[in-house]
């Protein structure tokens, strides 16, 4: 893994010198050669009168048009509009969706043909010809995955290298106690995970949650109950989260907003990171401390555990990587369920379009290597009655299935990726629920949300609204400023907040009655303040009163806000009682 | 239209049942041929008939995704904020591009036929066009049925040949584009309902145009933002049984060919030339459906939405605002269309009613889920450390790749550098536009003046 090799390509179309590193040019180089490739194939496959060639020359050129769509989608991404208010920088996503859908419907194919050919077998003749096509075929896949290897491939080995790094670097910043150092190491551990530059920001903070962890961790002698609770119950970060959500606030209020917004930074990635920051603390401390031995015992295993897939895949083509991956994760499980959040966010890194075709041309090695091994069993397993049914006739479309069933799983994952992105889902690491009680509570100064949505433009972008109800609107600029450091806290960094004056709210806290605005009968209290007229605009706005008043959370009681800051009290109970309430008002009327 | 108006009273209790219920009965139908196509083609060992049960698996695999995309729309969800209401545009999108790589594999089909020829054998050259003929009506039956949600203007003829298919599919395409709403059964409220957004709208071109049955390409464009994705999602899996329609149509027509002709060289070329013509016409069709369900899913803004000149009218026309920034427009789905921006005011005493008549702007330009962020700025003029572009509330500099846009787009209004240099006229402007205020703000000398000249 060339390290300065691949750091230097966080900012690549920025310099033009390095734009035989680009994702454009990778593509661009990909596509030159498949592209001559599927032509020479034609070329010789339509004087040589062979259909095996002219078929395999097509799917050279399905994999020439995913390429296509791949330059395109980056091509897009990168211009701006005035007809599109995000700029297109959707595009990679899209087009990362359309590449597997593609590539899904290209597998059913293949495996509509393998029935075919075990229903009525067809002879291989020009076995020689097959091989040979199917050898310099394989040998440009190859290249390929060298080539898209970087935008996909180091993602997984990453990990545990950045990790490991990051514990390191940890100790370091520790010592000189400056963050733009522990900056620098940061990005530098997780550099391996992905080139693209658009990502090192997340890992940036990523790196921060890691240290912040792992500071709180060591500093305090707390460590290790908290990594006793981790490892016991995999289920119990939310109220983990909560304790460190806390402390680090205290602290973010010592210090400036910059560590402040940095040790929110905790709360959001940290319920996953917590257990592996704690477990990297141990393990690059473990010569040294020895105190606490199972948890390192856990981590030791589970490290082996890691490099020893982790060589079997390299060795395996990086095919079955990702469900590898997973097992990985799921021998994490037991240490905690946290981790696979942990494991499946850097893989997330990688570059959602490059993964398709990166897919794409992995599909299409496979192919090859099916290509060679059946026509080197029919070449040299001996067919002595000369059987049309002999069994190495059914190896290539059995190998066929498999190679799709590989594909497969992995095309769906990914497709399932982009897909939610497309439907506008929320990040996987945020609960909606749980997220207004904590908005709530850190800013006692709102009366309730509603309309609170949260989606991804992109993989690593995510947008939020909300509307806020305020009893008043005195320090206003202070609230503001307060709701946007606690989005930023937990990573979205591009939030539109709507605060509303309620005027009703303040009169009376107590009687519900009360609340009823006289002007508008119909209104319940935490209803938006602005809103059209229902009737006319219902079905054109996304959300219906009625969904929008059973989505209201409000601190109707000054009092139950306190109590309920109160750590390790996000009880899903209290959060659906205090926002069924609106509703159960909105029947009495 | 006489021919429509028939028509449409005929099937009225069958055409007019739920989506699913649509859906559902014609995959049935396309499953069933299915089996009765794989027993057949198992009975005389005909790989052709195999090939083609496939192609009405892959048929009944896009009803499949269509019917699932729209049980998945009306569901709810704690995970999406805004629930599932996109997977209706996402099932047209999977649907084309499904639609599209069938396509290439029978370009690919075809060309091989073409470099070497497979002469057909004559024996089952009536087992072909009787499937064909099979294939031809049941898939004839799935689109009239499917049809039924789209019929919404045009002639229902019977898709008897290609040229008449390709007439109607154009039509099609012009009437979908009126926009029906979530009742996507019923015929006359569905116009009122998406044209209501726009019965406010400053450009009366686009009033009642969802009636007009004249082929305006101009107003047609217009009409375009009313496509649902109910619709689209309906016309994915339309455009699959029409491709599965002409290609019955195909296989039925070289069969005859070669039954007719059976020593001619010719007659060997016919299957895979006519496929290839059916490919390029099913691309076409596809192509426009596929862009409409990208740009909705690429978050653009409706097509009838101009983002520039709307931001400029919301500066302009709504007294009060002093700069429009982050200023986003998407449409969630079909004529949803959701806005959210950051604006500028004066100070504190004025926002209810600034924010009151921005919602008002937004309600008339047809956009009715609005977030709107104010942003007062009165102290940061004074100390002048705040750029008019810059957003006040904004995260540290490190956050801005993960921000939506590197560079938000701002529109300022322009404030002269001189305190006194506001305009009389100006003021009594403010005051005549907000008459309707409850709250008028008490203008200080430091406030920034209104002028008409705008900087980008």
């Amino acid at each position: 893994m060339a390290s300065d090799d691949k750091s230097s390509l966080k900012h690549p179309h920025r310099s033009k010198r390095r734009f035989f590193q680009t994702k454009t040019f990778r593509l661009i180089s990909m596509l030159v050669l498949t592209f001559s490739y599927f032509v020479v194939e034609l070329v010789v496959g339509y004087i040589t009168n062979s259909v095996a060639l002219v078929a395999d020359s097509f799917h050279m050129l399905s994999d020439v048009i995913s390429l296509l769509i791949a330059i395109v989608a980056v091509r897009i991404a990168r211009r701006s509009s005035l007809k599109n208010t995000y700029g297109w920088v959707r595009a990679e996503v899209v087009g990362a969706n359309i590449n597997t859908v593609f590539l899904l419907a290209l597998c059913l194919t293949i495996i509509f043909d393998a029935i075919k050919r075990f229903v009525q077998p067809e002879r291989i003749e020009k076995v020689n010809l097959l091989l040979i096509v199917g050898s310099i075929g394989l040998g440009v896949n190859i290249i390929g995955l060298f080539l898209f290897q970087g935008f996909h491939g180091h993602s997984h080995g990453g990990s545990s290298h950045g990790h490991s790094h990051g514990g390191g670097s940890h100790g370091h910043s520790d010592k000189k106690s400056s963050h733009g150092h522990s900056h620098k190491k940061n990005s530098h551990g997780h550099s391996h995970e992905n080139n693209s530059h658009e990502h090192s920001h997340e890992n940036n903070s990523h790196g921060h949650s890691h240290e912040n962890n792992s500071h709180g961790h060591s500093h305090e002698n707390n460590s290790h109950e908290h990594s006793h609770e981790n490892n016991s119950h995999g289920h119990s970060h939310e109220n983990n989260s909560h304790e460190h959500s806390h402390e680090n606030n205290s602290h973010g209020h010592s210090h400036e907003s910059n560590s402040h917004g940095h040790s929110h930074e905790n709360n959001s990635h940290g319920h996953s990171h917590e257990n592996n920051s704690h477990n990297q603390t141990d393990r690059s401390s473990e010569e040294s401390v020895e105190i606490n031995n199972f948890p390192e015992l856990d981590g030791l295993s589970n490290r082996f555990d890691r490099h020893s897939t982790r060589a079997f895949q390299e060795a395996f083509a990086e095919c079955v990587q990702q469900t590898d991956e997973q097992s990985d994760t799921v021998t994490e499980m037991e240490e905690g369920n946290n981790n696979d959040r942990n494991a499946a966010k850097p893989k997330k890194k990688a570059s959602m379009n490059m993964h398709g075709v990166f897919l794409h041309v992995l599909a299409d090695a496979l192919g090859s290597v099916v290509v060679i091994i059946s026509a080197l069993i029919i070449k040299f397993v001996p067919n002595p009655s000369d059987n049309p049914k002999h069994w190495t006739i059914y190896v290539d479309p059995t190998l066929s299935v498999i190679i799709v069933i590989i594909i497969t799983t992995s095309a769906i994952r990914l497709f399932k990726d982009t897909s939610y992105i497309l439907l506008q889902v929320m990040p996987k690491h945020l609960e909606v629920n749980t997220l207004k009680r904590q908005l709530l509570d850190n800013v006692p100064e709102v009366h309730s949300v509603h309309e609170l949505h949260i989606w991804r433009l992109t993989d690593d972008k995510v947008i939020a609204s909300a509307h806020l109800n305020r009893k008043n609107l005195s320090n206003y600029m202070h609230v503001a400023d307060k709701v946007k450091k606690f989005f930023h806290s937990i990573g979205i960094h591009s939030i539109t907040i709507q605060f509303e004056h309620d005027k009703t709210i303040g009169t009376d806290n107590q009687s519900t009655t009360a609340l009823i605005d006289p002007n508008n009968p119909e209104r319940v209290p935490g209803d938006c303040l602005l809103r059209c007229n229902p009737d006319e605009c219902e079905p054109q706005t996304c959300c219906t009163v009625k969904s929008e008043r059973a989505n209201t959370l409000s601190n109707d009681n000054a009092m139950e806000i306190y109590s309920i800051t109160e750590p390790n009290n996000y009880e899903k109970s209290v959060q659906t009682q205090t926002s069924v309430a609106p509703s159960i008002q909105d029947e009495r009327l | 239209m006489a021919h429509h108006k028939h028509s449409h009273q005929e099937g009225k209790s069958f055409l007019h049942a739920s989506k699913t219920c649509r859906l559902g009965t014609v995959l049935v139908l396309t499953i069933g041929f299915f089996f009765v196509e794989l027993i057949c083609g198992y009975i005389v060992h005909s790989v052709a008939i195999f090939a083609d049960a496939i192609h009405m698996l892959s048929d009944s695999g896009a009803l499949i995704i269509a019917m699932v995309s729209v049980r998945i729309s009306k569901r709810k969800s704690a995970k999406n904020t805004f629930g599932w209401v996109r997977a209706q545009e996402l099932g047209a999108m999977v649907n084309c591009i499904l639609l599209m790589s069938l396509c290439f594999t029978i370009l690919v089909q075809a060309v091989k036929r073409l470099i070497s020829i497979e002469p057909v054998e004559r024996d089952k050259l009536t087992l072909y066009i009787v499937v064909g003929i099979i294939g031809l009506a049941i898939n004839l039956m799935a689109l009239i049925i499917l049809r039924g949600d789209m019929a919404h203007g045009h002639s229902h003829g019977s898709n008897k040949n290609k040229s008449k298919d390709k007439h109607d599919n154009k039509k099609d395409e012009d009437s979908v584009e009126i926009g029906e709403g979530e009742h996507l059964c019923d015929d006359e409220p569905a116009d009122t309902v998406v044209n209501h957004g726009h019965s406010h709208d400053s450009k009366p071109s686009t009033l009642d145009n969802g009636k007009t049955k004249n082929v305006d390409k101009k107003s047609e464009k217009k009409k375009r933002k009313g496509l649902d994705g109910g619709q689209m999602n309906i016309r994915g899996a339309f455009l699959h049984v029409l491709n599965d329609a002409l290609g019955s149509v195909i296989v039925v027509l070289a069969g005859l060919a070669i039954r007719q002709w059976p020593d001619k060289a010719w007659i060997n070329y016919i299957d895979p030339i006519a496929s290839l013509l059916m490919l390029s016409m099913i691309v076409v069709f596809t192509i426009p459906l596929l862009r409409e369900a990208a740009l909705v899913l690429l978050q653009t803004a409706p097509m009838h939405i101009e983002v520039a000149d709307l931001q400029k009218r919301l500066v302009e026309q709504v007294p009060g605002v002093l700069a429009v920034h982050e200023f986003h427009v998407w449409q969630l789905s079909g004529s949803k269309i959701i806005a959210s921006a950051h604006i500028r005011c004066h100070n504190l005493s004025e926002y209810m009613a600034v924010a009151e008549q921005v919602k008002d702007f937004f309600h008339k330009e047809g956009i009715h889920s609005t977030t709107i962020q104010p942003e007062f700025i009165d102290q940061e003029i004074i100390s002048g450390t705040v750029d008019d572009k810059e957003c006040i509330l904004e995260c540290l500099k490190d956050c801005s790749m993960n921000t939506c846009c590197g560079q938000p787009s701002s529109y300022v209004k322009q404030r002269t550098p001189h305190l006194g240099a506001r305009s009389n006229t100006d003021t009594d402007n403010t005051a005549q536009r907000s008459q309707t205020d409850t709250v008028i703000p008490t203008i200080e000398i430091i406030s920034p003046t209104r002028s008409n000249t705008y900087i980008e």
